[in-house]
């Protein structure tokens, strides 16, 4: 660039300016909704949001119910996604296994990302034996598969966390601790939760360890930002772009997981009703009756690959660099 | 030049840094002396220039000075108040009276800020300005620095090394300092840009008044924007005089053999000079005696076992060597 652009707008914008300033969250909220594709993700995901949330409602039938003269239905006008073995409505089933997904991976991932953001922060910010130790966790946690991981907490814990709801349904006399369907989340959020935290503790500590060191922090410093300025108006900025997006994206891992333990038999137990769980059990009929497994699987399909969209373009919204103008 | 009060004088200055550890747990840790035993004053409307190569404390002064690094030990007076006896929360509301211009402009710019914000960030921390006067002050404040004020929301990647220093210097001139420090705030930019940013530190410290401490390690600008010059070693000022007579006359073997690295020395009335040799030590572990004994072409027994102290050479000039007490030794 030459001398005498440099003191010279670089393109026709007006010298006086009529719009309003504009932050940082009014811009990525304003590059957000430019998105299609993040945009239609979200639909995609609000709208089965909606649907998990007023399951009971939307539901036709009973999703325990048993009909025994349409065993096997294909979809049709009155079972839209068609009936399985025991004659229960396929759609009400996806329906209420929506409604487990969506609350499982909501705990886990809030869960996941609670205990990460505290660790990780925690451990940048207050380095020597904190650090060391928390590091040390987390790389342990990370160095064994995933899944193999959760499925080995769940079936551990599981007695444990049975002891533990039996004690406080004794103490408080609430049924929800003495209902089955209940246990299995809790076993399940537990034993996700368990192997998810480390991913977002690792991004949290080396987000804030390479900010600390930034230049920015030291010059909003030597303007006289007190610990709480540098914390909202830099630290967070900077941080929670990754955090959020990582938080989108392990909603759906959570998701994906939850239906993978429920599919080795480790998850949701039934009555419970589980995308996974279904799976699984319509395994033997994936010839004759495809759609048993096409509609759960559809339905997951559909709720990871918005999530992703979503995750995408918040991505972008919150770097201003990605922007476009 | 007349006799101003000082704005900021430095005493003793000793800002050290725990290295490395040494071999084994017990034994601690080795100390980086980054700076050690300075002092200089700044009087009203004077720049002082400080240079010296890369890693010899200067950056580490500008910190100490601001608080930034907090000094090991020595008084830092900024309009007669010590500012390392003050806790962080009285210190606050005075660093609005002095302001940074820092190296890189891309890292001291928030990527997630809008250069207005930036810009106005000093105003709203210190609470000066209501949220009306903000917008104004920020829009005279960029066509100050000479940036188009309809550039306000954008973000510093929209921007050129050039235009983020520009932000850079309007943030650190938001809140009227009487007092900037430029830490090497041209070493980051292209030759062309930096004669500008140059040019606008000068025109902008007249028009102010401004008290100035330019870093640098380019000899051409600090001869250029000084009144003063203090040249650093290893943590240490080894000489410091009014800019034309360092320039005319260097006294410490160091800043001659400075000098003689800027090409075309003709300010040297033709002398021979030394050239430097060798690297500069650790900080870690500096040489006894005089810290340039090292590398130094004039070198004699004593540099190696006692430490020259800065003394008069003539009135304003001070320089730290052997040679200069003892006069059958004309460098």
């Amino acid at each position: 660039m030459s001398a005498e652009i440099d003191n010279q707008p670089t393109d026709s914008a007006p010298l006086w300016r009529t719009s309003k300033p504009r932050t940082f969250w009014s811009d990525a909220a304003h590059s957000f909704s430019r998105n299609y594709t993040g945009m239609l993700g979200l639909l995609i995901f609000v709208l089965l949001l909606l649907a998990a949330i007023f399951a009971n409602q939307i539901a036709p039938y009973d999703y325990l119910a048993q009909d025994w003269n349409n065993l096997l239905k294909p979809p049709n006008a009155n079972h839209l996604m068609g009936t399985d073995e025991l004659g229960r409505d396929v759609f009400s089933r996806v329906l209420m296994g929506a409604r487990t997904a969506f609350l499982v991976a909501l705990c886990i991932s809030t869960i996941s990302t609670t205990i990460g953001l505290f660790a990780g922060a925690l451990s940048a910010l207050l380095g020597g034996w904190v650090d060391r130790v928390v590091v040390w966790i987390m790389d342990a946690l990370l160095s064994f598969p995933s899944i193999w991981l959760a499925a080995f907490v769940s079936v551990v814990t599981r007695p444990t966390i049975d002891s533990l709801t039996s004690g406080l349904y004794a103490s408080t006399g609430w049924a929800m601790f003495q209902d089955r369907v209940i246990f299995s989340y809790l076993v399940v959020i537990f034993a996700i939760g368990f192997v998810a935290w480390p991913y977002m503790g690792r991004l949290v500590r080396s987000q804030v360890l390479s900010l600390r060191e930034k230049e920015f922090i030291e010059a909003a410093r030597a303007l006289g930002a007190g610990t709480r300025w540098v914390t909202i108006r830099h630290l967070i900025p900077n941080v929670l772009g990754s955090v959020i997006v990582t938080f989108t994206l392990s909603f759906g891992n959570a998701m994906l997981y939850e239906s993978s333990l429920s599919f080795l038999g480790i998850g949701i137990q039934p009555p419970g009703a589980s995308w996974g769980r279904m799976i699984f059990e319509a395994l033997g009929r994936l010839r004759a009756q495809p759609y048993l497994i096409i509609m759960p699987g559809l339905t997951l399909s559909l709720v990871v690959l918005s999530l992703q969209f979503v995750g995408d373009a918040l991505n972008d919204a919150l770097n201003p660099r990605s922007h476009s103008r | 030049m007349t006799t101003q009060p000082e704005v900021l004088s430095v005493h003793n200055l000793r800002t050290h840094f725990p290295g490395p550890a040494l071999g084994l747990p017990w034994q601690g840790r080795t100390t980086v002396r980054a700076v050690d035993d300075v002092s200089f004053s700044i009087s009203h409307g004077h720049t002082m220039g400080l240079v010296g190569e890369s890693g010899c404390g200067k950056s580490t002064v500008a910190r100490s000075i601001l608080q930034l690094v907090r000094p090991t030990s020595g008084q830092v007076l900024f309009e007669g108040i010590d500012l390392c006896k003050l806790k962080p929360k009285a210190l606050a509301p005075l660093r609005k009276q002095m302001q940074i211009i820092f190296q890189d402009p891309y890292a001291s710019l928030d990527p997630r800020a809008t250069i207005g914000f930036t810009i106005g960030e000093g105003l709203l921390i210190h609470k000066l300005v209501n949220e009306r006067d903000l917008r104004q002050r920020v829009a005279d404040l960029m066509l100050m620095v000479g940036l188009n004020p309809a550039f306000e929301n954008r973000y510093p990647h929209e921007f050129s090394g050039g235009q983020r220093q520009r932000v850079g210097i309007a943030r650190a001139l938001a809140t009227n300092p009487k007092f900037i420090i430029g830490d090497e705030p041209i070493s980051a930019l292209d030759v062309s840009i930096q004669a500008q940013i140059i040019n606008l530190l000068r025109d902008l410290r007249a028009r102010l008044n401004l008290t100035m401490l330019f870093i640098s390690h380019d000899l051409r600008a600090v001869r250029y924007l000084s009144d003063e010059v203090a040249v650093m070693y290893l943590g240490k000022i080894v000489e410091c005089a009014p800019t034309d007579l360092l320039f005319k006359q260097p006294a410490h073997p160091y800043t001659q053999a400075l000098l003689n690295s800027v090409p075309k020395p003709r300010w040297v009335d033709g002398r021979q000079i030394a050239e430097i040799k060798g690297e500069v030590p650790s900080p870690l572990n500096p040489p006894s005696g005089c810290y340039f004994s090292t590398r130094c072409p004039h070198v004699m027994p004593r540099c190696k076992q006692e430490q020259p102290a800065l003394v008069e050479v003539q009135a304003g000039h001070k320089a730290a060597c052997f040679l200069l007490n003892d006069v059958s030794h004309p460098i």
